[in-house]
């Protein structure tokens, strides 16, 4: 009776269709990967710029692959902002340059308005205004908006005078990229154009592969052993909110917890999947993710967490809006529509506004917080010792409560999860603690309907069945990794390891080599339920 | 050493080592095929069943909902359309069937007939297994109106009838490979291995001894698995139990007042159906006491565990061994139970 239970494993599974070219996925690692590399090397030893164009041709296969439909969008997108980008570098009057920036930024922002947020608009003003606007569906591209924002900072780039290149293949290689293309990092086109022209990337190298197969394996190990067994339990709550049931205290955290545990391992890993792809093949891509839940503060947080969309924002959003040139009151004025923004990037719908917008009464809070303080003539000095583990926790908790938002289906699913979190809709405890219950009531204690013995997880059968000492050993596990551990980059890459010579010992290199062999062997045979990575849907 | 060529060699032989063992162990296990050996952590190897089972056949889930003879709400023990082939033969009736998680809750399934006059003239049949009875019925109230008023019809599920029902031979064909399961696989042997032959290993699925070896047909045919859910019951409280029973005789009662015939069909946990025969397992007959409870509410309730119990020592893996669900044995048992309540109902 396979279908109808849980919990499955064995291989040949997804072989065909789009889950074949998740990065967790045998299509990819065994089949797609290895041509991708062997080819590129090959065809490198007669030509560089073929090579390049066999990259760019499997990127755009890559991409294909998840639906072909998609792929002219794609490909004229390129096409035209490369041609606005070129006529805005050769524009021989400023003012002309100005136009065309401007023509070539509207005109991607309507292609992502388009497509990304045509059907929240007409739905909002359907619901506000009580109406019964149809459209019809518009599917979403997988990862427009990060082939649109990846090109909108490079017409910025040209217009600063900062990208200078225009050779087609790399500017192609470089928007289709696939460790990239589908969720990022975001990349600006001076990191990438000086590395597709240097000659050392058209080699094989042992570190290159090294590092990069070692990244990709921690990366794989993070999604398929822990983000995936997290979201087991985040799911069934978060379902059940849906459908309007208002989980207890107990089951609340654990669905808010599991979520927030969930999408740390699923971006960590795609990240660390992403940068060690590209590093097999000599490319650099920028860290995107370093240990954010270590984070002392949301200011940290955001310096920490997708580094290169906060540094996008940042750029393109909050300075030009002014930034903190004009004064305090703007500052936070401008913080809160860049995050608000920022919120709607993650997705059309009122949920990402609110998880956004909670986000920047944070940021707000929390330079007010350091305004204050350096107005009482306290230095703004990094905590350290207990005072840090403070602003860890409470950032940390902040953050969770976010997520909440973020997750959740709708703004009511959302709010009966966090009202179960702050102990408003009571607490259920194990039927076998039925006894505490029955001593409170002896002494008089109304405990009406706040304290019930339903079981810890209330009569969930999903989560009854997963148990609540896996989420314990789970919770363990990955509060051990997230902060006590060195974080992946830290572990791995030789740039980041110059602090800590021992990781660079060969006892050191030889136990690394060997744990990430057998962690490679441990998620390669558990690749049994393919699951997308949530970065994918933004 | 760095990343060089040494390096790449550890990397690749540590994998290659690791795989062999992941593979070597899973051979060992042989393919799963039964939900007990999967979630609990047992292999197929002793509890996957060596006697054949008869064939069956399994008629389409009829799709429309207005032409049927029979409604039909179930869970995973209706899922696989085979009890509801049988009936369906013998009465010449066509069964149109949802299964729970189509619906929000009971209700919407119940507005969706009353609403679309769908009731009148048929026989409803509501399938649960034992085990969820206290969770499924006991607060169906809770439904959220706003989540109730979506009336429009909701299609009878497809039957999953592609070869994974198991009749003669072990349906699971790939190798388990999934190292948390080989890890608990090698965590039962342990415990198994220090606790001894006759103690009840828990887990999600309970590993207890039996008293008769002649019940199955696995290699540890001297041992059961169930679900360690099935024990659980002994928390359930009466007020629990009673308001479940109100609940089910208000459905009945809304069936029969929209001119329908109802029949709730309670299918025992296979740890009920084997309790004479578990060694050690605590004497709590949660079942009868429920059919008795629902018959004196004037439900109308069949009373599915006595036949079982008869038959369990007359027919080798009546339950699976390695699942939660009846063979296709117990399913033909099924059948003639229900078909059985029907005739009592002289349904025409």
């Amino acid at each position: 009776m396979q279908r109808h239970d849980p919990g499955n494993s064995g291989l040949g599974k997804s072989f065909l269709g789009n889950d074949f070219m998740l990065f967790n996925s045998y299509g990819f690692i065994l089949g797609y990967l290895p041509i991708v590399l062997g080819g590129f090397f090959l065809i490198a030893r007669n030509s560089h710029r073929l090579a390049a164009l066999w990259l760019a041709a499997a990127s755009v296969f890559f991409y294909g692959w998840w639906n072909v439909k998609f792929v002219p969008l794609l490909l004229a997108s390129i096409a035209f902002n490369y041609a606005i980008g070129y006529a805005i570098g050769h524009a021989r009057v400023s003012s002309s340059a100005r136009h065309l920036l401007a023509a070539g930024i509207v005109a991607d922002l309507v292609l992502l308005g388009v497509f990304k947020y045509t059907h929240f608009f007409i739905g909002s003003i359907n619901d506000f205004f009580g109406l019964n606007i149809e459209l019809a569906r518009i599917v979403l591209p997988l990862g427009i908006s990060f082939f649109t924002f990846t090109q909108i900072a490079y017409l910025v780039d040209v217009y600063r005078g900062i990208a200078r290149e225009y050779d087609f293949i790399h500017y192609l290689l470089f928007v289709t990229y696939f460790p990239h293309l589908i969720a990022g990092p975001v990349l600006h086109h001076k990191q990438m154009m000086p590395q597709f022209a240097s000659a050392s990337i058209y080699r094989p190298q042992y570190s290159n592969m090294g590092i990069g197969l070692t990244l990709f394996t921690i990366g794989l190990a993070k999604k398929v052993l822990l983000a995936d067994s997290f979201g087991q339990y985040a799911d069934p709550v978060f379902a059940a909110a849906k459908d309007g049931f208002e989980p207890r205290f107990i089951m609340a955290w654990t669905g808010a917890l599991a979520y927030t545990f969930q999408l740390y391992f699923d971006f960590s890993g795609y990240s660390d999947m992403a940068v060690g792809l590209s590093r097999m093949f000599g490319v650099q891509l920028p860290v995107n993710f370093n240990s954010p839940y270590k984070a002392w503060n949301v200011i940290e947080f955001w310096r920490r967490w997708h580094m290169t969309l906060s540094a996008f924002l940042r750029d393109y959003l909050y300075i030009p809006l002014g930034g903190n040139r004009l004064g305090p009151v703007r500052r936070h004025v401008n913080l809160m529509i860049t995050m608000l923004l920022g919120g709607l990037w993650h997705g059309a719908n009122w949920t990402f506004v609110v998880w956004g917008g909670l986000h920047g009464f944070f940021l707000v809070s929390n330079h007010a917080w350091r305004a204050l303080r350096l107005r009482l003539g306290i230095p703004l000095v990094e905590p350290t010792g207990l005072g840090r583990m403070t602003g860890v926790a409470i950032t940390f908790l902040c953050v969770v409560v976010a997520w909440v938002f973020f997750r959740a289906e709708s703004l009511a699913a959302g709010l009966v999860i966090a009202k179960g979190c702050f102990g408003l809709s009571g607490l259920a405890l194990s039927h076998r603690l039925e006894s505490i219950g029955e001593i409170l009531r002896n002494d008089g204690v109304n405990t009406g309907n706040s304290l019930v013995f339903t079981g810890w997880f209330e009569g969930n059968a999903a989560l009854n069945l997963l148990g609540g000492v896996k989420i314990a050993i789970l919770v363990f596990t990955g509060s051990l990794l997230i902060w006590v551990f060195p974080n992946s980059q830290n572990l791995v890459l030789p740039e980041y390891r110059t602090a800590r010579p021992i990781l660079s010992h060969p006892r050191f290199m030889r136990w690394l080599a060997i744990t990430t062999g057998c962690m490679a062997a441990v998620a390669l045979s558990s690749i049994s339920k393919i699951s997308a990575f949530l970065y994918y849907q933004f | 050493m760095s990343y060089d060529k040494h390096y790449l060699l550890y990397f690749f032989g540590a994998m290659a080592a690791g795989l062999l063992l992941i593979f070597s162990a899973g051979f060992y296990a042989e393919p799963l095929s039964g939900d007990l050996t999967r979630v609990g952590g047992w292999t197929e190897r002793d509890f996957g069943w060596r006697e054949p089972l008869p064939e069956m056949p399994i008629d389409a889930n009829f799709q429309d909902i207005k032409a049927a003879g029979v409604l039909v709400l179930g869970d995973s023990f209706s899922l696989a359309n085979i009890w509801q082939t049988l009936v369906g033969r013998e009465w010449g009736l066509n069964i149109a069937s949802h299964n729970y998680e189509q619906f929000v809750c009971i209700e919407q399934w119940l507005e969706m007939l009353e609403s679309n006059g769908m009731l009148g003239g048929k026989t409803v049949i509501v399938e649960s297994l034992e085990r969820f009875f206290a969770s499924r019925f006991g607060n169906i109230g809770a439904c959220r109106k706003s989540k109730s008023r979506d009336l429009s019809v909701v299609k009878p599920f497809e039957a999953f009838t592609h070869g994974e029902i198991p009749t003669s031979r072990r349906t699971g064909g790939e190798i388990p490979t999934d190292v948390v399961y080989l890890l608990k696989v090698l965590k039962n042997y342990a415990m198994g291995a220090i606790r001894g032959d006759q103690a009840i290993l828990p887990g999600v699925a309970v590993n207890a001894p039996l008293s008769s070896t002649r019940l199955f047909s696995n290699r540890r045919s001297d041992r059961i698995l169930y679900y360690y859910e099935d024990d659980a019951e002994s928390g359930w409280t009466t007020e629990q139990v009673e308001e479940s029973v109100r609940s089910i005789a208000a459905i009945q009662r809304r069936i029969e007042a929209a001119g329908g015939r109802f029949l709730f069909v309670l299918v025992p946990n296979k740890s009920s159906v084997y309790s004479d025969f578990i060694v050690g397992r605590p004497d709590g007959d949660r079942y009868t006491p429920i059919i008795q409870s629902l018959r004196r509410g004037g439900v109308a309730a069949a009373d599915v565990l006595t036949p079982f119990r008869e038959r369990i020592e007359k027919e080798v893996d009546f339950y699976l061994p390695d699942d939660t669900h009846v063979s296709t044995r117990g399913y033909l048992a099924l059948g003639e139970v229900i078909s059985g309540e029907m005739r009592r109902m002289d349904v025409k």
